[in-house]
């Protein structure tokens, strides 16, 4: 896809200035920006893979669930977070002003958040709740977490589907919460990581639509 | 309208690469000098002679500046190259419609 470069400029007719036109702004959206479908997509699947081992291995009991069934769990969450975070600072690389200060303010929100998330726990956790109601209460606070910031990220990004997305996974915070465990790790794998691929779908029709309204500027 | 109706600053093969690499952009944002020349696939020299061009005509901000101890330079597009190259895009299309 390079241009043969340092070449002396040669005649440029309109339709091939057009084509310069449409290729670098493709090679800036999908080079110098995060894409919302690697985000989506890695979460989709630690959630659903994640949340899925978590549901299937609590038949005996919450109690009774194997070690190893948690370490999967946690080295998918791990995995989700290194990928969404080296894929952002990757893509801005380079780059600094607006976006950049966004991303950075908006990635180190959802740092505070969790850290604060699991400090309330922590909390709880001496003032006396034990075993089941932790799990309810860690996985309820971090849900909400994500449906909080999801919402923000619609409002900050004028992106409809992320802000619906948000409402959906705070939604889901509240239901995993009431219908109580093992059921909330079912409603987390389902409802959760399809919320999250249906995100990586919508991220993916819209940006055909946008090349497509591109094309059709000019066509 | 014919070719020699769109802007000369924006209309040979390189610069109008540079010009649709920072439009691209979000308004606001500005990019590093290897970062741009690696969008571009062009060599420094190449891409600095374009740059003092297109700077000339006060279509794009050059600013250099110090990042820790580190020398850091950021190009950008100003308002008017942002205009022009709006300008630029209306013509092209009026161009390409007529041309059906």
């Amino acid at each position: 896809m390079s241009q043969p470069a340092d070449l002396p400029d040669a005649p440029l007719d309109a339709a091939a200035a057009r084509a310069i036109i449409d290729a670098q702004r493709t090679r800036v959206r999908t080079t110098a920006y995060t894409d919302d479908r690697v985000i989506f997509g890695i979460w989709a699947v630690a959630w659903t893979a994640g949340y899925g081992l978590l549901w299937a291995t609590s038949g005996d009991g919450t109690e009774r669930m194997p070690w190893w069934a948690w370490a999967v769990f946690g080295a998918l969450i791990l995995t989700g977070v290194v990928t969404t975070v080296v894929h952002s600072v990757r893509r801005m690389s380079g780059m600094t002003g607006v976006s950049r200060r966004t991303g950075q303010l908006y990635g180190w929100s959802w740092f505070v958040a969790f850290v604060a998330g699991q400090a309330v726990v922590a909390g709880l956790a001496d003032a006396g709740l034990t075993g089941n109601a932790i799990t309810l209460a860690t996985n309820g606070i971090s849900a909400l977490i994500v449906g909080i910031l999801y919402m923000a990220g619609g409002a900050l990004w004028q992106d409809r589907a992320q802000f619906a997305l948000g409402v959906w996974m705070a939604l889901i915070a509240a239901v995993a919460t009431v219908v109580g465990l093992p059921a909330t790790f079912a409603v987390m794998c389902v409802a959760g990581g399809g919320g999250m691929a249906l995100g990586a779908v919508l991220a993916h029709v819209a940006q055909s639509r946008g090349r497509a309204a591109r094309r059709g500027a000019v066509a | 309208m014919t070719d020699a109706d769109l802007d000369p600053v924006i209309h040979a093969q390189s610069r109008l690469r540079v010009v649709a690499t920072l439009a691209a952009l979000a308004p606001g944002d500005r990019l590093t000098f290897p970062r741009l020349q690696q969008l571009l696939d062009m060599t420094a020299g190449n891409l600095s002679t374009h740059l003092r061009k297109l700077e000339e005509a006060e279509y794009v901000t050059v600013e250099k500046t110090f990042e820790g101890r580190t020398p850091a330079t950021y190009v950008g597009l100003s308002p008017e190259g942002r205009a022009a190259f709006a300008r630029y895009t209306r013509a092209l299309t009026d161009l390409l419609g007529g041309a059906r």
